[in-house]
């Protein structure tokens, strides 16, 4: 690493524009945190339009700092009300809530935002010293080696969201056919445009995403109302005791390295990384029978375990141009659609816009801290607003911003359709990430695996011939096949005890 | 979600047998390389594929459930997609009348009847509710970024 581009991100998140931005992203990205029923995902396709008149820089510093600053905001309703904010705050719930019930509230979001501190700030270390070799080693790869990488990226997810895998696979597939639209880049075939001229140019993935993720989510909330509780819980005593420390500093060394891995890995992400950190801490812990009635560490592992998985999950973005999550899949859109092109290249090509980000990250962490301990109480008054009057802002947001995408009409109407489609796909466990990353992978994949077919003079031998490419596609196969091998040795094993018993 | 697998997965299958249909009209290949129909076809086969066997998943549950005299989880709460309905019916209506009465009229209005006809607010909070939006997305959008949009007869 270049003390040098270090330097050059720093010169560039300290200036006014870009603090004021990552302020506002922070800001925001706590607010939709807190919410139930808007996520990262929808809170940054939603925003993505009103960052267009910025450079990329400040774009992405916006972007990101809702995403990780979602991640701090999830934790407020986990523990006053016992309603996660969104999924990688389920297991705050367990903990914290309890704590909130014992008086303990202020403990537990002081905790939280401490860890999540911690944990955000030595994972911007760690994201700094691990994309730029990866990059540097990505450069060397070729169209067989990022065909299989974005194949893995693929299957990971499809497997890994919860819920049906065969409904992650034939919803990936699903988004992969919907990137086949357009004009073909090589022959110049319209495919499955109906003499449609605006999807001669491929179907644009924000109007996807933000069908999916925000008007299906506000269809589903209009479906089925959310009312949050009242808040009864005193918010006092924000600072952790001696103790509170001494119990939860393993827990959130332990929640960091956890949540980075897990970060890194395609489709893993921040809700797994939680899962881990919690299961990890119960089974270290001295006290694991008092884990579910309040015991700090169980705050304090999941949360920083989620922020750290927020910032490991740029390191594949960054560094191979290849996202992991639904919401990294909207920021690599973002990239694209402010004349960038994703990839290993981007770090030498565009130093900035990486090395901006990663010092904004330490700004942007510090920031969170002081909103989130003395601000906590303002950010649970966000809760006393009724969701059903934040519905008619967000949806006008999200209109305007698809139709500002590309000035297009057009574009609305397919916001409107994916919602519906995106409503119908909640109400019966289809997941939606897998389908907007492939949408977004899609025309990468299919170039890629045109262009090692041609250097292979057709055969497909090339992807099992190079080392690289054939381990990735190995363990692609394996993360494919692995939970339903784990489910059917679970069966038998049900089976035989239930025979021996 | 045992019948709403069987349905979900052969509606699922009709939309991947019609795009393997439509991909079967493409160039399937060149001379060395896949051509542009390689990856439509392939994708609808495989989508296709596993349509069915989500089907095949459900309709295997749905039998072992009626052996086993279980209940089927609740239908769908009539009122809600009543909501949903009506809410998608304000969607597509607003997008016809964009050209006639402007972006952010159009909009304006969809919020107002969302707000008052669907969500069922009163009038006052409707209507801070839709203009307050609008007002403020108009700012943004058009004011601050620049955003051509269509207008109506109001000029904006």
């Amino acid at each position: 690493m270049n003390p040098d581009d270090l330097l050059l991100g720093f010169s560039l998140a300290i200036q006014p524009v870009n603090l004021l931005f990552a302020f506002l992203g922070v800001l925001l990205g706590t607010i939709i945190g807190a919410l139930p029923g808007i996520g990262p995902s929808a809170g940054v396709a939603v925003l993505l339009p009103v960052t267009f008149g910025m450079s990329p820089v400040t774009a992405m510093i916006m972007l990101a700092g809702i995403y990780y600053g979602a991640m701090y905001g999830g934790t407020i309703t986990s523990v006053l009300i016992n309603t996660p904010g969104e999924s990688s705050s389920v297991m705050t719930t367990l903990d914290g809530y309890q704590m909130a019930l014992k008086g303990r509230a202020g403990a537990a979001l002081g905790m939280a935002a401490l860890g999540s501190f911690i944990a955000g700030t030595l994972s911007v270390v760690l994201l700094m010293l691990a994309a730029p070799p990866l990059a540097e080693w990505a450069v060397t790869f070729g169209p067989p080696e990022y065909f299989a990488l974005m194949v893995l990226g693929l299957t990971t997810l499809a497997s890994l969201t919860s819920g049906s895998m065969l409904k992650g696979l034939v919803m990936a597939l699903a988004g992969l056919l919907l990137g086949t639209i357009g004009i073909d880049v090589m022959i110049g075939e319209p495919r499955y445009t109906f003499d449609q001229v605006e999807l001669y140019d491929r179907l644009d993935f924000l109007p996807v995403a933000v069908g999916l993720f925000a008007i299906g989510e506000i269809l589903f909330n209009i479906y089925q109302p959310v009312y949050t509780d009242p808040i009864k819980a005193k918010l006092s005593g924000l600072l952790p005791t001696r103790q509170d420390w001494k119990d939860s500093w393993g827990a959130i060394a332990r929640g960091t390295v956890i949540g980075f891995f897990v970060g890194t890995l395609p489709g893993a992400g921040a809700t797994i990384a939680s899962f881990l950190a919690y299961a990890t801490e119960r089974r270290v812990s001295k006290r694991a029978d008092k884990f579910g009635t309040g015991v700090i560490e169980g705050v304090a592992a999941p949360e920083s375990a989620n922020n750290a998985a927020s910032t490991g999950a740029l390191v594949p973005l960054m560094a191979l141009g290849i996202p992991g999550s639904g919401t990294t899949a909207v920021m690599l859109g973002a990239l694209t659609l402010y004349g960038l092109q994703p990839g290993p290249l981007l770090m030498s090509t565009h130093p900035e816009v990486f090395w901006g980000l990663v010092a904004s990250m330490y700004v942007g962490n510090v920031m969170l801290l002081i909103l989130n301990l003395p601000l906590a109480p303002a950010f649970a008054s966000v809760l006393r607003i009724p969701y059903s009057v934040l519905i008619p802002i967000i949806l006008g947001i999200a209109l305007f911003g698809v139709y500002s995408v590309e000035n297009s009409v057009f574009n609305v109407g397919v916001a409107i359709l994916f919602g519906g489609i995106g409503f119908v796909m909640r109400m019966y466990a289809y997941p939606a990430a897998p389908l907007v990353l492939a949408l977004v992978l899609g025309p990468m994949l299919e170039k890629a695996l045109r262009q090692s077919m041609q250097m292979s003079l057709g055969s497909v031998d090339i992807f099992f011939t190079r080392p690289v490419s054939a381990a990735i596609l190995i363990f692609a196969l394996v993360s494919l096949f692995y939970p339903l091998l784990l489910a059917l040795w679970a069966r038998r094993r049900d089976r035989a005890l239930a025979g021996a018993s | 979600m045992t019948r709403a697998d069987f349905y979900g997965g052969v509606i699922l299958a009709v939309f991947f047998g019609a795009a393997l249909w439509e991909g079967l009209t493409f160039q399937y290949g060149t001379e060395f390389a896949p051509g542009p129909g390689f990856a439509p076809v392939w994708l609808s086969t495989l989508g296709l594929c596993v349509s069915l066997a989500i089907a095949a998943h459900g309709l295997l549950l749905m039998r072992r459930t009626e052996r086993s005299a279980e209940t089927e989880p609740p239908a769908l709460e009539p009122r809600g997609v009543a909501r949903v309905v009506f809410t998608l019916i304000g969607l597509t209506a607003m997008i016809f009348v964009v050209p006639s009465l402007g972006l952010a009229l159009a909009i304006a209005g969809f919020l107002l009847y969302l707000t008052l006809v669907v969500q069922r607010h009163s009038l006052l909070v409707a209507i801070c509710a839709s203009a307050g939006t609008v007002v403020f997305v108009y700012l943004v959008f058009v004011r601050f970024l620049d955003v051509p949009v269509p207008t109506g007869p109001l000029g904006f």
